[in-house]
């Protein structure tokens, strides 16, 4: 068994959407998506991709709007009568108003749309940009640094979402001892073939933090179950898994099957909370064979217990 | 004459920019499009010859 160290994580900063993370540099047109504020390159600020999309945005409105107003001096100077003249400085001030009210109007579903431009074009940029940070994530794990390592491919994986990312992630958190109050990721971090390293975070996570067991791990435990059990205690971790799985009542039903077959491993506060659930959920129906379960194995382990009296 | 011929082109391009901005306005895209596009465009594989 590995040994595990103790440490505490960056506070990850928040943010609505992931393109947010991402910063540019605009003199050495890289992107970065870790926590620095300044190009290590040039010592440049970075600046957030929107901005600079936006920036773009509005040279473009600009050289149109340039480009009206030369065909209006144009107009202008091209008169030949009063009438002419009156009608090209008239019709002038419309045109620019009209421009105005369309921009103050409109102007945003540009910039929206310019902004996704912006990516379509950036994207090997920002990919290469991304491939370099994991090169730096490379050179920390060589130094042993896992922590920094960690923290940088947490920020990484926002973007990239292969297994690859997620082995080495869960490699690394494999290399921690985990606490209730760690940022801890679960659903994220879920490979799409069978892995051994996650199973083992899995028995770490389910430990201090069981409400991140969603539906989709547990269809990851279900699936993998023969391969689960091969593990040290895999009937027991399976049994905690079905447990954490007893914090909803959507979960119990759509997870019988795996809870009945793991109730022995269910720890006794579990049980009666499952005991509870199935009492207020009687009338439902298709919680038959649960319930029968659950009498089953309080009659057998529990029926001295006076907190299992008379709840089913 | 040229002066109505200036004009009138101001006006054409002043025509084809609003009808333009129309048409991304009913695109309307939003935040959570904007980021799964820049996900599918980082996630997407490569497709082989």
């Amino acid at each position: 068994m590995k040994k595990r160290v103790g440490v505490q994580f960056r506070k990850m900063q928040k943010t609505a959407h992931v393109y947010e993370r991402l910063q540019t540099c605009t003199r050495c047109h890289t992107y970065h998506v870790l926590w620095d504020t300044h190009c290590s390159e040039c010592g440049r600020e970075y600046q957030p991709i929107r901005e600079v999309a936006a920036k773009v945005t509005r040279r473009y409105v600009q050289t149109r709007f340039l480009l009206l107003g030369l065909f209006v001096l144009l107009a202008i100077l091209c008169a030949d009568t009063l009438t002419q003249l009156a009608v090209g400085c008239a019709g002038g001030i419309l045109v620019f108003v009209c421009f105005f009210v369309m921009q103050r109007k409109f102007g945003a579903y540009e910039r929206d749309v310019d902004f996704l431009r912006y990516l379509t074009q950036e994207t090997e940029t920002i990919k290469k940009s991304l491939l370099l940070h994991q090169e730096e994530i490379g050179f920390d794990v060589k130094e042993e640094r896992i922590k920094d390592a960690y923290e940088k491919i947490r920020e990484v994986g926002q973007f990239l979402h292969s297994d690859t990312i997620k082995l080495r992630k869960i490699m690394y958190l494999n290399h921690f001892v985990l606490r209730k109050d760690m940022e801890l990721e679960l659903e994220s971090l879920l490979p799409t073939t069978y892995d051994k390293d996650f199973v083992e975070y899995l028995r770490e996570v389910v430990k201090v933090q069981p409400q991140l067991v969603k539906r989709s791990v547990l269809d990851y435990v279900n699936r993998y179950k023969s391969k689960i059990l091969l593990h040290e205690n895999g009937e027991q971790l399976i049994g905690q898994i079905a447990g954490a799985a007893l914090r909803m009542s959507a979960y119990v039903a759509e997870y019988q099957e795996l809870i009945i077959e793991y109730i022995d491993y269910l720890p006794r506060e579990r049980l009666l909370r499952l005991a509870r659930m199935i009492s207020r959920h009687h009338h439902e129906g298709g919680w038959e064979r649960l319930e029968e379960a659950v009498k089953r194995r309080i009659e057998t382990h529990h029926s001295f217990d006076p907190d299992f009296h008379g709840v089913l | 004459m040229l002066t109505y011929f200036l004009l009138s082109a101001a006006v054409l391009l002043l025509v084809f920019r609003f009808l333009k901005l129309l048409k991304w306005k009913r695109l309307n895209i939003t935040e959570n499009q904007m980021d799964q596009h820049l996900l599918d465009l980082l996630n997407r594989k490569k497709e082989l010859p």
